[in-house]
């Protein structure tokens, strides 16, 4: 009971739309930590929220779009891999499907809250700018409370036992093929990233990165990190990308 | 402008209060017009003491839909303070209601392509993929190094460009969109991001061929065979093929059950692993 109302809390704060809450609470690294904080283990939860957090390294929201719902990807995610003791590849094959569902959560979310601002019409008209404000942080924030904290208190005070039996009512073949997809996943993530950051001209640094990583095995990326810098800075004071001038 | 009303207090307030709530009650409506509205209210306030007609004309120009990104974006809403002040100091300075609601929404679309494209596509993805590879190894300060490093860039834009905004008004943010800086910026994180992706789809796509050949002779094991070849040759061809159906115009949802499939089936009969 504790835990389920805990487990209600962070996916309250999971869900409240702000900087404040989005890289504390959202982020699955950190959904995940604190799932795992809950139930005992946050290192684990960590692990399984950071592995899950890779097939969400290109999400991007533009215009209140979601392309596929980090919320409840990290925060129930994990709890499903904790709940059932699952591998991490395969966790990540269970928490991508769950992001999916929260998609919608978040497509009813972005609709109910459209009532607030035909609210803050009339309040404007009346020239009181403090309702307007309590309502900026109260009104969202009610609907998450409805549509994000109460099913996940639901769900941690029933669905443990129910996922437990779940999983090990599972077939190998079907474990194998799980575990594949969750070794698979992350592809998605760094297809959208490439999408996002591909530029003709820049090509050749993808290449480089991956066959230094391939045929190497290095795979620290802070040492990546800082070779890019290096690059970027060097390119820069050549000249690269200048000749065109803007796009 | 040789008028000022509000002082540095005011404006850092505002700026303060744009970033703790621009998304608080972010909806299909309206986006961010709330927050937008409330941050004016005490200056407005300030800017009308004596004239409640005006606040509420102001309040309802500035809920009109409003959206952008909120980092870099808030250059914006810093210079719609500059600018309602400069109108209510000087409603004959050239600058009216119509002139702020057409600047901020020819801004809107420019600076969110521009901020979306740093902050969502370069910034945090580099520091997700620093930071992660620790918590991954199960080191719990990798989470938080993660939170210091994106909530610290977040807080120190988003007050930068809102300060910024304030400060030099509408000709200079054209500037700012024109000039060379947003393109070396964008070039500079553009090989950064590339380099560390290559290596990434390394890292972090674990997928590989596991299918073993035997015969009476000989016993041929596939996997090893590519990875003779080329080494992580799967996971790069499964990451361009996701990328190609998206290049296709395929939904990401699509592609997800597309690369799930293809894992699923492959696992499952024993090709992949």
């Amino acid at each position: 009971m504790v835990q389920a109302l805990l487990m209600a809390l962070v996916a309250l704060l999971n869900g409240i739309q702000g900087p404040y809450m989005w890289y504390m609470f959202r982020e699955p690294v950190m959904a995940g930590f604190w799932v795992g904080l809950i139930y005992g283990d946050p290192v684990m939860g960590t692990v399984i929220g950071a592995t899950i957090n890779v097939s969400y390294l290109g999400w991007i929201s533009a215009g209140g779009a979601n392309a596929s719902d980090l919320y409840w990807a990290g925060l129930l995610g994990t709890f499903v891999a904790i709940q059932g003791g699952m591998s991490l590849d395969t966790a990540v094959a269970f928490a991508v499907p769950i992001g999916l569902l929260g998609n919608y959560v978040h497509v009813a979310y972005m609709t109910l809250a459209s009532v607030w601002p035909t609210r803050m019409d009339i309040l404007a008209s009346r020239g009181d700018w403090k309702g307007i404000r309590r309502l900026q942080i109260l009104g969202g924030p009610a609907f998450v409370l409805i549509l994000r904290a109460l099913p996940v208190f639901l769900i941690a005070l029933y669905g443990g036992g129910l996922i437990q039996q779940m999983i090990d009512a599972l077939p190998v073949w079907a474990m194998n093929g799980l575990s594949a997809v969750g070794k698979m996943l992350p592809a998605l993530g760094m297809s959208m990233l490439f999408k996002f950051m591909y530029k003709k001209e820049l090509l050749p640094f993808f290449v480089l990165g991956f066959v230094i990583a391939a045929y190497t095995g290095l795979s620290d990326l802070l040492m990546f990190a800082a070779v890019g810098v290096c690059l970027a800075l060097l390119m820069i004071k050549l000249g690269f990308g200048k000749e065109k001038g803007v796009e | 402008m040789a008028n000022k009303v509000l002082t540095q207090k005011d404006v850092r307030k505002a700026a303060l209060y744009w970033h703790a709530t621009s998304h608080m009650t972010y909806n299909y409506q309206r986006l961010q017009a709330g927050c937008m509205a409330s941050m004016m209210g005490p200056i407005f306030d300030k800017l009308y003491p004596d004239n409640p007609e005006k606040i509420k004309e102001g309040l309802e120009r500035e809920m009109l839909y409003f959206n952008t990104e909120p980092r870099w974006g808030a250059i914006i809403p810093g210079m719609t303070v500059a600018l309602e002040e400069a109108y209510a100091v000087d409603p004959d300075s050239g600058i009216d209601g119509n002139t702020i609601t057409e600047i901020k929404t020819a801004l809107m679309g420019p600076l969110a392509g521009i901020g979306d494209t740093v902050w969502a596509g370069l910034m945090k993805p580099i520091f997700l993929s620093i930071t992660l590879a620790w918590a991954m190894d199960g080191h719990v300060w990798g989470a938080w190094a993660y939170w210091l490093l994106a909530f610290g860039f977040d807080l120190g834009i988003t007050y930068y460009m809102f300060m910024r905004g304030y400060k030099l008004g509408t000709d200079s943010i054209e500037r700012f969109l024109e000039g060379g800086f947003v393109k070396t910026v964008t070039t500079a994180l553009g090989i950064i991001g590339l380099f560390c992706l290559g290596a990434m789809i390394v890292k972090y796509v674990t997928v590989d061929a596991v299918l073993v050949w035997e015969t009476t002779s000989s016993t041929l094991d596939f996997g090893a065979l590519i990875n003779q070849i080329i080494p992580s040759f799967l996971p790069l061809v499964f990451t361009m093929f996701a990328y190609w159906l998206q290049v296709k115009g395929k939904k990401v949802t699509t592609v997800l059950l597309a690369l799930f499939i293809i894992g699923f089936v492959g696992g499952a009969v024993g090709f992949l692993g």
